[in-house]
């Protein structure tokens, strides 16, 4: 008897077809946009975090645990040799990198910038990060650091001497902080050879390597201090210990990656020359891995976090940086209440056609009901007409919005106008934005109209139902 | 006549109508709605961030957007900022000098971006100087104390990396103009501030203008001027405006830059136009469906009344009349609907501007959402200008009226005889 009602169902939506195309055509394109629309959102949230990820930050990180707050020199990572194993072991973790960071002030003939170091391990970064990909001049960097002479033990006359200048130097800066007009004047000649002096020792400790360490810097950052490939940037930073140091480097490639702060205050070297410049030895600050999965990150973080030792943090790309998880999320709720705009709207239309139906077959229904059909069977069949509607459109508002999707993620909306890279909170989208396509933004849709279409019919067949048999007759 | 033909035959499906109605006021409602709230964040944002950065217009020497060098410094500061603050139509002019610089405090230190500021004037703008933004402490203070250090204002994420807080001191690094040597100068944090925007509260920190420019050696030079206007919406009008002038007043001998903050906020521009396109892009979407939704009811009537009109026809109504009634039943339903819009629309518009949207309850328990580079607090509200109003009420009209063309002219096709038959 089911199998009764769905075919009547059918004959009835065929007896006007183009109603029934019309009132298909309107759900079936509502399904279509929306899966586009979705698709276009899921496309730039995997853009953006393909960019984020694969800049800079790797999907899971492992820091000493209080150095992602403070970001202080000396929180280098514990046992970086052990966590490196750790996670190298794991067969969810594709590539691990060692980094080291440090602040800078980089200058360049007058003009001067604060920018970041960011030390690498050239030959696994570039498993990691896609930067490299992006340098528009010159080259990477070398697999090699720069070769740097070791330094020596201070003798005994000039440990004397350190701990002298030390405690001038520690009054010097007293007196400028308290204000002390008179000091300052005073012992400028005196000041300018206790500064040469403590060069001279700082250079027996930590010699300056045998030519500037070569560098990678951002456009914007070669634009804004005038520099070009093989010149020179003088930087100036604090070092582990506390000395500050200035060096020479040599930049070797520029790199436009088009996020607005990574080419604007990155300068990148090798792991080994930056650890040499904050006085770190051995030590790292980071290491960042990147996984088969990044989807699970949050999981293999957590589970990670467990086996490297309580003062070793290990964070997933999206503890790191949680605002792109809150857009993420506001924007799945966006999406849902467009969706559910958007079929409202189209079930009004289902309503609208579904009671003209009934309106026009009043006779007929007055004639089942006189024959014995139940109010109930009566609903039954007009939403059995729903479901056959709603699944036919469905099925060709999918196909539409998959083939839209195809479309839009094969060749994708151009983002610019004038060439320029877009940027979303200052990450760079690349030239175009690509739709993805994934089987809840597909299926989602699907089940939103289904539902929705159901709910519209509701009314139609409960108007149907409650016709009275004798009145529906009577109808022309 | 017609009209009273058409209301007639709207009314006589009363229900049918209704539903369309509803439709139309639908969708007109929830876009007003939605529109509304989007011009009030985007104005908010705009205003945060021309507040906080570069103004409506910034006035600049040539070349310093470029570059962000000390070489290109404003001259004869003092004097444009009076000129400007005579201007009509010039709301304040805030002098900034900014640089880079690297500050330490114990073994600790963070390069980042220093600005010089007008202690009142900043205040007085509500930027960075907000309350709102305040952590703790207290803003800067103009007047210097003797040889003291003077005010340092730090982000919570500097201050974190410091390790520092309110009254403790701090080293600030820089290159200034005169010589290539480094130059240093302790500096007292008065106040903490978060804004939510991480290049802010971890990248930059601000002192009293005199102190920037003594550290810095550069006189009364400035980088910039930023011109907050009465009408923000005149920035490239105005800035195009003052650059011819400036250009006739002086020829080629100095040469400055006058920019909109669409040029030198381009990151948040970018954003909000590809925020407005994608609202474009869903109100089309629903726009769509709702057309088709109006052309299919108007198809049935007119199907329905095959007989009627056959009848009409037969009795010498001119097929234009026949296209004017359908075209004018479609009116009449457009007209409904957009009231009924309307209605509902400002309701809800009226409800937003009183009560407003909680962002920290919006975005589940953030307290800032960051968008180009200003993050977005407190209590999102609405905002609908007349003429935007206007024009969405319109645009649906045009729909409703458009989708009613086809069924229009399939009723002057009719064969009066074939359609007397139709039953």
């Amino acid at each position: 008897m089911a199998q009764g009602l769905t075919k009547l169902a059918w004959r009835n939506l065929g007896r006007n077809r183009r109603r029934t195309l019309i009132t298909a055509s309107a759900l079936a394109i509502g399904t279509a946009l929306t899966i586009a629309v979705i698709g276009l959102i899921d496309g730039m949230h995997a853009q953006l975090i393909h960019t984020l990820t694969r800049l800079d930050l790797g999907h899971l990180q492992a820091h000493q645990r209080d150095y992602r707050r403070t970001r202080q020199l000396e929180r280098t990572l514990p046992h970086p040799v052990e966590v490196r194993r750790a996670l190298e072991r794991d067969p969810r973790v594709v590539a691990v990198s060692p980094r080291v960071h440090g602040a800078a002030l980089a200058s360049s003939g007058r003009r001067s910038l604060g920018v970041s170091l960011f030390g690498v391990e050239p030959r696994s970064e570039i498993k990691i990060t896609e930067f490299h990909q992006t340098i528009r001049k010159g080259r990477y960097l070398d697999d090699d650091p720069t070769p740097w002479p070791r330094g020596r033990a201070l003798t005994a006359a000039e440990a004397v001497d350190d701990e002298r200048l030390t405690q001038q130097a520690e009054d010097a800066a007293i007196a400028e902080i308290e204000g002390d007009s008179q000091s300052k004047t005073a012992a400028t000649p005196a000041r300018q050879t206790r500064r040469q002096q403590t060069q001279r020792l700082a250079r027996a400790i930590a010699p300056p390597p045998k030519r500037p360490p070569r560098v990678l810097i951002g456009k914007t950052l070669a634009r804004y201090l005038a520099v070009g490939i093989g010149e020179q940037l003088f930087v100036s930073t604090q070092a582990v210990d506390g000395t500050m140091t200035e060096l020479a480097v040599e930049v070797i490639g520029i790199f436009e990656s088009g996020t607005t702060a990574f080419d604007r205050t990155r300068v990148i070297l090798h792991v080994g020359d930056l650890r040499r410049m904050l006085h770190l030895d051995g030590r790292i600050h980071e290491l960042a891995a990147v996984l088969v999965d990044l989807d699970r990150a949050d999981d293999v973080a957590l589970s990670l976090a467990g086996t490297v030792g309580p003062d070793v943090a290990i964070a997933s790309w999206g503890m790191i940086q949680p605002t792109i998880r809150h857009v993420q999320q506001q924007n799945a709720a966006g999406s849902l209440i467009i969706m559910l705009v958007i079929f409202a709207v189209a079930a009004l239309g289902v309503v609208n056609t579904m009671l003209m139906a009934v309106f026009e077959r009043k006779r007929e229904i007055g004639v089942l009901k006189a024959l014995g059909m139940t109010a109930g069977r009566i609903v039954r069949m007009f939403v059995a007409e729903a479901t056959l509607l709603a699944f036919f459109s469905a099925l060709a508002g999918a196909l539409l919005g998959l083939l839209l999707d195809l479309y839009l993620h094969q060749h994708g909306i151009n983002l610019s106008a004038n060439g320029k890279t877009t940027t979303v909170m200052g990450i760079g989208m690349g030239l175009t934005l690509r739709a993805k396509v994934t089987a809840f933004g597909v299926l989602m849709p699907i089940f939103v109209l289904c539902a929705v279409t159901l709910l519209a019919s509701l009314y139609p067949a409960w108007r149907a139902a409650r016709l009275k048999p004798a009145q529906g007759m009577r109808e022309v | 006549m017609i009209w009273r033909l058409a209301w007639r035959s709207v009314l006589r499906q009363r229900r049918r109508t209704l539903i369309t109605v509803i439709a139309i006021s639908l969708g007109l409602a929830l876009i007003l709605f939605s529109v509304g709230m989007q011009i009030d964040t985007h104005q908010t944002m705009i205003d945060l961030g021309v507040r906080m950065g570069s103004g409506h217009v910034a006035i600049q020497a040539e070349g310093y957007q470029q570059h962000r060098s000390l070489d290109y410094l404003l001259s004869g500061s003092r004097r444009l900022l009076a000129q400007l603050r005579q201007l009509s139509g010039v709301r304040r002019a805030i002098p900034r000098l900014e640089a880079a610089g690297l500050v330490r405090a114990g073994e600790s230190s963070a390069a980042i971006a220093v600005v010089g500021v007008d202690p009142s004037e900043e205040q007085a703008v509500a930027g960075l100087a907000r309350k709102s933004y305040r952590r703790r402490g207290r803003y800067l203070s103009a007047d210097v104390r003797g040889n003291r250090p003077a005010d340092i204002y730090i982000g919570s994420g500097l201050a974190q990396t410091l390790q520092v807080g309110v009254g403790d001191r701090v080293v600030l690094t820089v290159s200034p103009l005169d010589d290539r040597a480094n130059s240093s100068a302790a500096f007292v944090v008065c106040g903490i501030f978060r804004t939510g925007v991480t290049e802010l509260d971890s990248f930059l920190v601000q002192l009293p203008l005199s102190a920037a420019q003594q550290l810095l050696s550069v006189g009364d030079g400035l980088t910039q001027i930023a011109v907050l206007l009465e009408d923000g919406d005149s920035a490239r009008a105005t800035a195009a405006r003052w650059q011819a002038r400036f250009a006739a007043q002086h020829g080629t001998a100095m040469r400055r830059e006058i920019l909109p903050w669409q040029v030198t906020h381009a990151e948040l521009y970018d954003g909000l136009k590809l925020d407005k396109n994608f609202n474009y892009l869903i109100a089309g979407i629903i726009f769509l469906i709702i057309a088709i939704g109006i052309f299919n009811t108007i198809q049935m009537s007119v199907v329905e009344r095959t007989r009627q009109f056959g009848v009409m026809m037969a009795l010498g109504t001119a097929p234009r009349r026949m296209f004017a009634l359908v075209v004018a039943e479609a009116t009449l339903i457009a007209i409904v609907g957009a009231i009924v819009g309307l209605a509902i629309g400002l309701a809800l518009h009226g409800l937003m501007v009183r009560y407003g949207i909680d962002i920290e309850t919006m975005s589940g328990g953030v307290d800032s959402y960051e968008f180009g580079g200003v993050a977005l607090t407190g209590t999102l509200h609405s905002r609908l200008p007349v003429p935007i109003v206007a024009l969405w009420a319109a645009i649906i009209v045009a729909i409703t009226l458009l989708s009613g063309i086809y069924p229009a002219l399939r009723a002057t096709r009719l064969r009066p005889v074939s359609a007397m038959r139709h039953s």
